[in-house]
């Protein structure tokens, strides 16, 4: 086992030394009860240089501003796990850009949106021009501050007003008011009748009382061979609500059932999603998915022609991305051994791959 | 193999809390640092956990009475505070910036071209790294830093053929990585 060993010359082990002024703060910290680290980087949390902020910057603007090298070696940086992290970072930087403002007096904060490639801030208040100018004046320079406080450097900051008049929601009337209440009363009732009867319920029961129809959803495990008899069930629950209930039961395969559920814990398709529509490189103009009946089906829909030269290329692209993500990152390691099929369609809807 | 030599050197109850925690730096304090920078890769996190851990001993000193070696112990407070690192937050954004700076520092040369440079230890080391943590800290425990599967299991709470398995696996995901940058040996 002699090649299991520390290297000697490695860069960063033989680095790796617990020293005296490593002795001396754990001491320190101690003494005053206060964490080194903590101590040390009072904003680790954002603590991210300019200098991240211009890699991502060049890594997702486009291969024109690559070097062949740079090219090279992010090309080997799975594409869906720089995704994962540069959401990450966008949403921090949401994060400090409202809370930045949240406190203040502006109450008509509409959205915020940011783009990191492209540096930008984007906040929309709602209110009359001057009472926008007047927030824009003071808005920018404060998140200007926060921004750059945070370490994620500078963003071109932009305020827009937000011309769309909310009128005031009316309140429910009576008569609504009361539909809303059966709904729920009946969904509960629903719920522990099905409950008390051990049927398994693979998705939320529904039920919805108005003037338009009684309805009720359930959905069951395609072996569950009670039909008739949760029929009746129903029919009786609902009976305080009225007589013409529409049921609408569903029978469920547990198993594509279960392996939905393990990718929407884990939130695969969102990143899917959002990392395809994200970099203009794949060409990605829709996106449909389907866990029933198994096997799960993917369907990416592009702006190129299925007879396009370059449509053979993008297809393994994407597919290749898609795998890789699956197969090698760390949110990916309980839906690994599910079955997937990747369509990814041309522009004239004809398969590519 | 883990022996119960590293006892040795700082005997309970013989000396002050100060003290003890003294020794136990000295002793135990690269040991730690290196074994954090097996989990997170990055020499100031490393740094900052292995502090992290001896301010950990320190406070819970009193209740170690003895019953394991300190050396295990410390082992399983340095596993579990780089565990906790890992899943923090800071820990993936800070990643993040890291890995940008290393792959901008590191333009020059195509990895196949640098691995060829290194030698083999080394470059099996880097493998090592570059595993998922559930295969990666069963590896360096047991082959690095040779403790037993016995051990390894009571530090992580699995049982012993969970270890197994994974170091199995380990082995697997190594050689086929081994195979993919053009180095094939007996791993």
């Amino acid at each position: 086992m002699e090649q299991f060993k520390y290297p000697n010359q490695h860069p960063d082990l033989s680095e790796l030394h617990f020293d005296e002024k490593n002795k001396n703060q754990v001491f320190e910290a101690i003494q005053t009860g206060e964490s080194p680290v903590q101590k040390k980087k009072p904003k680790q949390k954002l603590a991210l240089t300019g200098l991240a902020a211009a890699a991502i910057f060049l890594l997702f603007i486009g291969s024109a501003y690559f070097s062949p090298t740079m090219a090279k070696v992010a090309a080997k940086i799975p594409y869906f796990s720089l995704f994962i992290q540069q959401e990450e970072y966008k949403y921090a930087l949401q994060d400090v850009v409202f809370e930045a403002i949240r406190d203040k007096k502006y109450n008509d904060l509409r959205n915020i949106e940011v783009s990191i490639p492209k540096r930008e801030i984007t906040i929309w208040f709602g209110g009359t021009k001057t009472e926008v100018k007047e927030i824009e004046e003071s808005v920018i320079p404060l998140v200007n501050t926060a921004v750059k406080e945070n370490n994620f450097g500078t963003y071109k900051i932009e305020v827009i007003r937000d011309k769309t008049a909310y009128n005031k929601v009316p309140e429910d009337s009576p008569e609504v008011e009361k539909y809303i209440k059966d709904s729920a009363e009946l969904e509960k009732s629903i719920i522990a009748q099905l409950e008390k009867h051990h049927y398994d319920m693979p998705f939320p029961v529904q039920a919805r009382i108005n003037d338009i129809e009684k309805y009720i959803y359930v959905a069951i495990p395609k072996t569950e061979t009670r039909i008739a008899e949760l029929e009746d069930l129903l029919r009786t629950v609902a009976k305080p609500y009225g007589d013409d209930f529409k049921l609408d039961i569903r029978k469920i395969d547990m198993a594509a059932r279960e392996q939905e559920t393990r990718w929407e814990e884990a939130g695969i398709i969102h990143i899917l999603v959002g990392g395809l529509m994200e970099n203009e490189e794949f060409k990605v103009t829709g996106f449909s998915y389907s866990f029933h009946p198994l096997p799960l089906q993917i369907k990416v829909k592009t702006s190129v022609k299925s007879t396009h030269s370059s449509a053979k290329e993008l297809a393994e692209k994407i597919e290749q991305e898609i795998e890789t993500f699956i197969e090698t990152d760390e949110l990916t390691k309980n839906v690994r051994n599910d079955p997937y099929e990747l369509i990814i369609l041309g522009k004239d809807k004809k398969q590519m791959n | 193999m883990f022996t119960e030599e590293t006892n040795k050197s700082v005997p309970p109850g013989s000396a002050s809390k100060d003290e003890l925690l003294t020794l136990l730096m000295e002793e135990y304090g690269d040991m730690v640092m290196r074994l954090a920078f097996t989990y997170v890769k990055q020499r100031q996190l490393a740094e900052d956990i292995s502090q992290e851990v001896f301010i950990s001993c320190y406070h819970h000193l009193d209740r170690f009475e003895n019953r394991a070696s300190y050396k295990t112990w410390i082992y399983r407070i340095t596993v579990n505070k780089c565990k906790d690192t890992l899943r923090s937050w800071t820990y993936k954004n800070i990643t993040y910036k890291d890995m940008l700076v290393s792959l901008l520092k590191s333009g020059s040369k195509s990895t196949e071209a640098q691995l060829v440079d290194r030698e083999e230890r080394e470059a099996i080391f880097e493998q090592v790294l570059n595993l998922p943590v559930k295969f990666r800290e069963v590896m360096i425990l047991f082959y690095y830093e040779e403790l037993s599967i016995q051990e390894i299991a009571e530090m992580l709470n699995l049982n012993t053929n969970t270890i197994k398995t994974r170091l199995h696996r380990g082995r697997q995901a190594l050689q086929l990585k081994m195979e993919g940058v053009g180095i094939h040996g007996t791993v």
